[in-house]
């Protein structure tokens, strides 16, 4: 059996999944660090 | 990969980048201010008392965030060092205790505008607020007091009992009225849960000094 990431029909692609993933992540996890910050300045303080 | 299917995952990112802000501000924010708590635990600890005047040093002027009393309310369960300021950073490390009356501290809770700050045990209106959600939400059960509940503050001066004469929903901006110099402690929160649009306060008047 040939593992997915050495298909040699498809060279690179779980490569390039890989980073996909990783910049959604990114995204989401900036997204939160936005808000988090955002809240601190915008909420009230003894919300 | 077509534009739609990029704007999909974005969105999904988005999605998941909200409810991790969730998670943090539900969960995490009580564990950081557990922390700050067990921090500031063992900082009042180690602060020297105070044994001979029966009330602050003159001239007490603790740093924002240094921790300055004890606040216990067994019927809602509270038991957290009350640190000085009601900053958003000071709220995040537990209650606060309102400093001066400043402009930005002004009415409705401050009776005066001269500087001066009052510590449990003196006559004056002592005010503490806390969060309601979030960072440990140390008073969300706050509108469960009743008239009688007791209320204990441990200072370096003494440890002083009051006793919740009333609570009261007012909005942000509704000045509360003075009750001159009576030894007096009113704490405050936000009203309803999740929202500021309200305070909830609840005064509770000094019965005794141990």
């Amino acid at each position: 059996m040939i593992e997915p990431n050495r298909d040699p029909k498809q060279p690179g692609r779980w490569k390039r999944r890989g980073l996909e993933l990783a910049l959604w992540a990114a995204v989401a996890i900036i997204t939160a660090l936005l808000l988090v910050y955002a809240s601190d300045r915008w909420l009230p303080a003894n919300f | 990969m077509s534009p739609l299917k990029i704007l999909g995952k974005f969105l999904i990112s988005v999605g998941i980048g909200v409810l991790l802000f969730l998670i943090w501000t539900l969960w995490g924010t009580g564990i950081y201010t557990e922390r700050q708590q067990n921090r500031l635990e063992t900082e009042f600890a180690a602060l020297e008392p105070v044994a001979e005047t029966g009330g602050p040093r003159p001239n007490f002027d603790p740093a924002p965030g240094a921790p300055v009393f004890k606040l216990e309310i067994p019927r809602i369960d509270v038991d957290h060092i009350v640190v000085e300021g009601v900053g958003v950073e000071q709220l995040k490390a537990g209650p606060g205790h309102y400093p001066a009356c400043e402009d930005r501290f002004a009415l409705p809770l401050c009776l005066r505008d001269d500087g001066d700050v009052f510590w449990p045990g003196e006559e004056g209106r002592v005010i503490v607020s806390a969060h309601r959600t979030t960072y440990g939400a140390p008073f969300w059960d706050l509108d469960k007091l009743k008239a009688g509940d007791r209320i204990t503050t441990t200072t370096k001066w003494g440890t002083f009992e009051y006793v919740v004469t009333r609570t009261s929903v007012v909005d942000d901006d509704e000045p509360v009225p003075s009750t001159g110099n009576a030894a007096e402690l009113l704490l405050t929160t936000c009203n309803p849960k999740f929202s500021a649009d309200q305070r909830l306060l609840v005064f509770a008047e000094l019965e005794v000094g141990i």
